[in-house]
């Protein structure tokens, strides 16, 4: 067992895993030779002698025993560690699970200052940070301080370590702001750190590692000064002020306290200057209020709730992506003059920020044509099973359902409805659109079904910068991008373009950027930040679900009907409630 | 209390603040960040709560969350929608709303126990979370939960501390947690902290010897409730975000599984759970790279310490002190040393301090009227009319099957009659709990022993005194246990009558068997009854402990009524001065041992018990 | 609110409640044979469905799926109870509570960490798949396939439990388990094939229900905590009360659904705490025990 432990480490981690390996040969005797002669005379018990033994009444011998118990357990939770990650590289050399490499995978040994390319065929990273848990990606090009931090745990040369020499320098900072947020600490050094996180398991997954893709490609692009970031990001040479930017990748859950928890270690931990990354309302705007606290810039990348910018706005959050009003405004109009007049309208909505928005703001749209909502069925999110709900909506009377749900919700609920019959009787609308909606439940099902988007690929015809997107996302990850990575995409380059405008990474210079309402080119036409509520003026597109035999390659599923420019679908800005706070 | 154990006493508070007022200095230094010392420190308090509840009365609950929540949604909701700008006054109305919350979910919970507590529990949180989800969400942010929670802002004359994210938070936090722990601690070391203990040892005795169970039960439910409170208050001051998820199973459930591994019933375990929970949880995912794997293997230290270490990392270690201090003292002898007990003189004084009820009465002590009991079909006594007097030593005996066990137990009401009355000084005791009637000064010792096993013979002791000397309930919450007047010295007595002075700080599972039987004897005693039933006192002893036990019963008859039932004939004959022969569910017959001796009706009753079996 | 909704929400409460009393009655005849409380029997009933997984990735076939779904979580019943489980009859219950949980978790994360924390999906079979006209709604096929099977393996337990030689044991067991030892019957044998048939219970239930819901590593969750109900409304330990009670639960959950389905897990949580308040050994529980 640990011969195949350490055979798998130096498989996963080549030279840090043989020393890590000689390591363990050399140190077990220690301390076996350590422990062996105490144990041996304070009493006449092997370890297997103990459990018989409990009820033995002499004194010494008792603590004989509970002295080998706690040794035994605090030796097992040691080796049931190393074990255990003996274990995920051999499962994933199994080919159990497939995640994506990370090109680099820095020596942890002493300071970080060597790298080595893993011995690895693509596709194959030894230990990825899949799951439910606030990981934090730190392996990938990770920051100084989460560096020391893995050197010193995983050899215990905690001495070593905690000598000051090694603890962030926060003197010396190029400019004189006060201190603020992550602000200076942050940019010290020669490379800055960008925390992400979206949800990799729960129903939001699939559109969330799309956007955790979109964002990584961007940094990517940053730091090597790609072209398609400068076109967006006049300013942009390489990196960000000439700083490299560094990122930790992290599982939200789709929760806004488990995003909450890792934003907040990203920031006290490795000194994040932006945070980013959501495909859930509720998590963006928990952050939304956290970055404002904390003085740290916060990008969310998927938000549809009018919440995000709307009575939850935050002075230091930015979004992108278009949202219910703006998708209801769009695409509403559209139903009536397609569908008709004095429609019935089921809803089916998820019951959170973004659910109640989109529900709101399309009822109030459609009211112009007559409709009238004749039931709401409000469902939890995640939710396995929606027989109840369908069942209510099925025996509704609606002429149309409006399914709102967002993620894997809306292609197991389209799917389910599909069974219970609905479909057939009544006209499926996608007001916000899934990524990936259209792949996951089939052209037969989305075939005439009208959804308002962010953006769709087929934009490449339109658009210069998207063909470019398209194009650079594909060769990298082999599939085309969905609109979450776009939008992470984005987020990333006009952030860049504020840094670079405000000469600083100082939170407040870096807003003031932000609200000057700079016109900045991107993947869906020229945009802007509108300063009053922090939402990018942006198209809204509407597509309908192509046929089958209309479908001109694999990926073809939409007809894009409209690019309805973003400027006249949005509510006054402060039509929500929004009120932003001060900067510092 | 000498200088010495004053010391000793306020040790692990002195280390504690030294340790909280060092954390901000020493904590960085080992890789820890604000974040997670003040998320430790929040577990940690929340698990004191539950430790009162789990480690001291033995009540497991998996719905710890909804109490959580419930304190951090109160308090959340107060502070956002401007209700009050003080953080503590906001903490303090969640602590009292999760406290009222306990207080509902404690009545309907503890109707039951094990296994059916844990799952009743397990459901009621899931109702909160449901309940806070969708019915009031309005006022929760439902799915949302309640983002922009204030920090703190603490104002004394021109001094401002403006409580910050990062090691301020940790100070703050950590002086809640430390506040948390010296009002845990006095509770624990007061007279219900000691007899929740009991509780967890053995509710069933600690029921008959006149504490009101029920009732400490519910406050170590309630006190429970309200640290979940505070820490839930904590959590979203901590996080500036109050979350649905603080209502979720999973919050529950990492109670109860840092609880465990820190060690139950120490207060300072779930902190220690709590701290390798989290630290496992970040180096794992960390620099061990395992991603969601590092459930599995904390999972996995569960299972491990759940089977081989039950009392966890800390009751390891404190166990092991305890064992260090042990071996200075006295070896403990393998074997009952014969008896002495002590002057005669002294033992009569004993604890026989006894109270006269209500109304002084004239008639018999004890008195049934057609005293029946069915089960089912079957029926176990029927019409018993039967009398003692005061001061009388009354043996029951009857074959095996003749109803004695049950006739006992209605006695004394740990079970109630299907008809029928018994009258106790007078006074109609019928249906009346356990507890009450033991209070009244009817008690018995079991024929199986009934100890707190976990405990020493003085705690025991103490236990059963206790009940006399504060009755059924009380909540001295902040009274030292030794400070009870008079418990010390009717400890001293109860001990010395039974002979086990010298045992006094044995733990209960060290002791001889005869020892153990007159520990029973003891604990029934220690209550000062005017009527003490006893239930085959000799049963299972050696010849010397028999007689050792039978000496014991002679000296404290003195000033008491007994009724012994006892198989050992010779003995009994010997002891008592009436005889009371139950056959069949009936009262064969009643007399002097001489009479019963030679009545015809016992012989047949016996031999015809003897042909049947 | 109409009549039509009704009655379709009651037959959806049908189908609910007859997986639901599946579930259950595997946590019941362990309970009541075992006097083990198993909270690692949602995991059971998680492990059933990716096992299923694993033997329908391979085979194609969905009856096989089913057969060695349902055979490997017995078979990983059997080894748990001979590994573990039985080092804790002597232990008091809150540390059997504490040991199942943990090894739920184990469970759990085992699957998380082979399979990934994203659904797995197991298609029906095809002679199950579409939509059948039942004159007064439309159902999906499966899940009225689905209501069968769960009823034929509730019937096929109860002729375990009430024909066989094995079954008047257990039965016998969760009346007096000391006195069935006493004649001689080697009940750690019969703990063992209990505790491996409950699990299966679970396990089968899982894979059957695969189709409808796809499967993660956490679905066992919720079905841990609506058994709990069940078990309390129906009785612990008593198969009859398991089958009651999650027919109850069953039409709780889609009847209040017809009005309002945020209330639909609220509903059943009052139902059980109305059980516990006036009948606290369940509906069909016998008083005395637990």
């Amino acid at each position: 067992m640990s011969f195949l432990g350490i055979w798998a480490l130096v498989y996963g981690f080549g030279y840090d895993g043989l020393i890590c390996s000689i390591g363990f040969l050399v140190g077990w005797p220690i301390i076996m030779f350590l422990t062996a002669e105490p144990l041996r005379n304070l009493g006449r018990f092997t370890f297997a002698d103990v459990r018989q033994r409990v009820s033995a009444r002499s004194v010494s011998d008792r603590s004989a025993i509970m002295v080998s118990k706690l040794i035994t357990v605090v030796l097992g939770i040691v080796a049931i560690g190393v074990s255990a990650a003996a274990w995920r590289t051999r499962f994933v050399m199994l080919g159990l699970t497939l995640p994506q490499p990370p090109p680099i995978i820095p020596i942890r040994i002493l300071s970080g200052v060597v790298r080595v390319q893993p011995k690895l065929s693509p596709g194959v990273l030894p230990i990825e940070t899949l799951g439910n848990g606030n990981m934090i990606d730190s392996s990938f090009r990770g920051p100084p301080a989460s560096r020391r931090v893995a050197l010193r745990s995983a050899l215990g040369l905690a001495a070593v370590a905690a000598s000051p020499a090694l603890w962030p320098r926060i003197a010396g900072a190029a400019d004189s702001y006060p201190a603020l947020g992550t602000y200076p600490a942050g940019s010290a050094g020669d490379s800055v750190f960008v925390g992400i996180a979206a949800p990799r398991t729960g129903t939001y997954a699939v559109p969330g590692e799309d956007e955790i893709k979109g964002c990584t490609l961007a940094i990517e692009h940053l730091n090597g000064g790609d072209p398609l970031i400068r076109a967006i990001s006049p300013n942009t040479t390489k990196g960000v002020l000439g700083k490299e930017v560094k990122y930790g990748l992290a599982d939200n859950e789709a929760k806004p306290n488990t995003a909450v928890q890792v934003q907040s270690r990203f920031i006290s931990e490795s000194k994040a200057v932006m945070i980013m990354g959501s495909v859930s309302s509720a998590v963006a705007v928990a952050l939304n209020k956290l970055a404002e606290r904390q003085h740290v810039i916060y990008l969310p990348v998927i938000s549809g709730s009018n919440d995000t910018t709307g009575k939850d706005c935050s002075r230091y959050s930015f979004r992108e992506c278009f949202y219910a009003e703006t998708a209801a405004n769009g695409l509403g109009p559209l139903l009536i003059q397609n569908l008709g007049k004095n429609k019935k309208v089921a809803y089916l909505t998820p019951d959170y920020t973004y659910g109640h928005t989109v529900h709101a703001s399309f009822e109030q749209v459609t009211k112009a044509g007559g409709w009238t909502t004749v039931t709401n069925q409000v469902c939890p999110l995640g939710a396995p099973d929606y027989s109840s709900f369908l069942l209510n909506i099925a025996n509704s009377g609606a002429d149309v359902f409006i399914n709102i749900n967002f993620g894997n919700d809306a292609v197991q609920s389209i799917k389910q409805a599909q069974q219970f019959g609905i479909l057939q009787k009544q006209t499926l609308v996608v007001p916000y659109d899934t990524p990936f909606l259209a792949k996951e439940v089939g052209p037969a099902i989305m075939k005439g079904v009208y959804a308002a988007t962010d953006f769709w690929w087929t934009l490449q015809d339109r658009f210069p910068l998207a063909k470019q997107f398209v194009d650079a996302f594909e060769k990298k990850y082999n599939y085309k991008p969905e609109w979450g990575a776009n939008a992470g995409y984005m987020q990333v380059a006009m952030w860049a373009d504020a840094v670079e405008r405000a000469k600083t990474f100082y939170p407040p210079e870096v807003i003031k950027a932000y609200e000057a309402g700079q016109k900045l080119q991107s993947t869906v036409g020229e945009v802007y930040f509108r300063g009053a509520d922090h939402q990018l003026v942006r198209p809204v597109i509407i597509v309908r679900g192509k046929a089958e035999d209309a479908m001109k390659n694999a990926d073809d599923y939409y007809d894009v009907l409209e690019v309805l420019p973003g400027g006249p679908l949005m509510q006054a800005p402060d039509a929500f409630g929004c009120k932003l706070g001060a900067s510092t | 209390m000498s200088g010495a154990a004053r010391v000793r006493r306020w040790l692990p508070e002195t280390l504690t603040a030294i340790g909280l007022a060092l954390g901000p200095f020493v904590l960085p230094m080992l890789g820890f960040a604000p974040d997670t010392a003040s998320r430790i420190l929040m577990w940690g308090l929340f698990g004191i709560g539950f430790d009162i509840l789990f480690g001291y009365t033995g009540l497991l609950s998996f719905g710890q969350s909804a109490f959580f929540g419930t304190g951090g949604f109160a308090a959340a909701y107060l502070l956002t929608h401007g209700l009050t700008v003080s953080v503590l006054a906001a903490m303090a109305a969640g602590t009292v709303a999760a406290m009222v919350a306990g207080l509902v979910v404690g009545v309907i919970a503890l109707r039951r126990t094990g296994i059916y507590f844990a799952m009743i529990t397990v459901a009621i949180a899931q109702v909160f979370f449901f309940v806070e989800n969708s019915p009031l969400s309005a006022w929760t942010g439902g799915e949302n939960g309640i983002p922009g929670v204030p920090s703190p802002l603490f104002v004394l004359g021109s001094l401002r501390w403006p409580v910050q994210f990062g090691w301020s938070m940790f100070t703050f936090i950590g002086i809640c947690f430390f506040v948390g722990l010296v009002i845990a601690r006095t509770i624990v070391r007061s007279p219900v902290g000691a007899i929740l203990v009991a509780i967890r040892d053995n509710p069933v005795r600690a029921q008959a010897l006149g504490h009101s169970v029920g009732a400490y039960k519910l406050t170590a439910f309630v006190i429970a409730s309200g640290y979940a409170g505070v820490a839930g208050g904590l959590l979203g001051v901590l996080q500036g975000y109050m979350p649905p998820d603080a209502f979720t199973f999973d919050t529950s459930g990492q109670l109860v599984m840092q609880t465990v591994i820190g060690g139950a019933g120490t207060l300072f375990g779930p902190l220690a759970g709590a701290a390798v929970w989290l630290y496992l949880r970040d180096f794992l995912q960390g620099p061990m790279q395992l991603g969601s794997a590092w459930r599995l293997v904390l999972g996995l230290v569960f299972v491990l310490l759940v089977c081989f270490l039950r009392r966890g990392l800390i009751g390891g270690i404190a166990d092991l002190i305890a064992l260090a201090r042990r071996k200075r003292h006295v070896e403990a002898p393998e074997e009952s040393a014969p008896v002495d007990f002590g002057s005669p003189t002294l033992a009569s004084v004993g604890p026989a301090a006894r109270r006269r009820t209500a109304g002084s009465h004239d008639g018999p002590i004890l008195e049934t009227r057609d005293l029946t009991r069915r089960y089912g079909g079957l029926v176990a006594n029927r019409d018993i009319d039967f009398t003692v007097c005061e001061g009388e030593l009354r043996g029951v005996i009857g074959p095996n099957g003749a109803g004695k066990t049950t006739f006992f137990k209605m006695l004394t009401c740990e079970v109630h009659p299907s008809s029928g009355r018994i009258f106790f000084h007078g006074q109609d005791i019928t249906g009346y709990d356990v507890s009450r009637v033991c209070q009244l000064g009817l008690t018995k010792s079991y024929q199986i022993n009934q100890l707190f096993a976990r405990l020493t013979v003085r705690q025991n002791i103490e236990i059963a005194v206790l009940a006399e000397r504060r009755g059924r309930f009380r909540l001295d919450l902040f009274r030292a246990l030794h400070s009870v007047p008079g418990l010390a010295v009717q400890v001293q007595q109860t001990l010395a009558l039974i002979g086990l002075s010298a045992r006094a700080d044995v733990p209960v599972s060290d002791l001889a068997y005869g020892e153990k039987r007159r520990l029973e004897i003891g604990l029934a005693l220690a209550t000062s009854p005017t009527l003490l039933l006893l239930d085959e006192p000799l049963a299972g002893m050696s010849p010397r402990e028999r007689a050792e036990t039978v000496h014991l019963l002679r000296t404290i008859r003195h000033g008491r009524t007994l009724i012994v039932v006892e198989h050992d004939m010779d003995a009994l004959f010997e002891l008592a001065e009436r005889v009371t022969v139950l056959h069949e569910g009936r009262i064969l017959a009643e007399g002097t041992p001489a009479e019963i001796q030679r009545s015809a009706m016992v012989q047949e009753a016996y031999l015809g018990g003897v042909a049947a079996a | 609110m109409n009549w039509p909704n009704l009655v379709s929400q009651f037959f959806n409460g049908l189908a609910l409640g007859a997986l639901l009393a599946l579930i259950s009655s595997g946590l019941t005849i362990i309970y009541g044979t075992l006097g083990v409380l198993n909270l690692a029997h949602g995991a059971m009933f998680m492990l059933g469905g990716y096992a299923g997984y694993v033997v329908w990735t391979a085979t194609q076939s969905f009856l096989l799926a089913v057969i060695g779904g349902a055979a490997f979580v017995a078979v990983a019943g059997v080894v748990l109870e001979r590994a573990v489980i039985r080092h804790f009859y002597s232990r008091p219950p809150e540390d059997q509570i504490l040991l199942t949980f943990g090894i739920g978790i184990v469970l759990v994360e085992l699957v998380r960490l082979g399979f990934g924390g994203l659904s797995v999906s197991v298609p029906p079979p095809p002679f199950a798949t579409g939509i059948t006209q039942l004159g007064f709604m439309i159902y999906p096929t499966y899940r009225i396939f689905v209501m069968g099977i769960a009823a034929v393996a509730l019937i096929a337990l109860y002729i375990v439990l009430y024909r066989t030689k094995l079954g008047m044991i257990v039965r016998a067991g969760i009346e007096d388990s000391g006195m069935v030892d006493m004649l001689g019957i080697n009940v750690y044998v019969v703990f063992m094939l209990v505790f491996g048939i409950g699990a299966m219970a679970a396990g089968f239930a899982g894979i059957i229900n695969a189709p409808v819901t796809a499967p993660t590593p956490d679905v066992g969750d919720t079905i841990l905590v609506q058994t709990f109900v069940v078990v309390v409304i129906g009785g612990i330990g008593s198969f009859p009360g398991a089958v009651l009670g999650g027919l109850i639960a069953g039409e709780i959950l889609s009847i209040t659904s017809a009005f309002d389905p945020g209330y639909a897990q609220v509903m059943l949580f009052v139902a059980m705490t109305l059980v516990l308040m006036l009948r606290p050994q369940g509906l069909l529980g016998v008083r005395g025990r637990a």
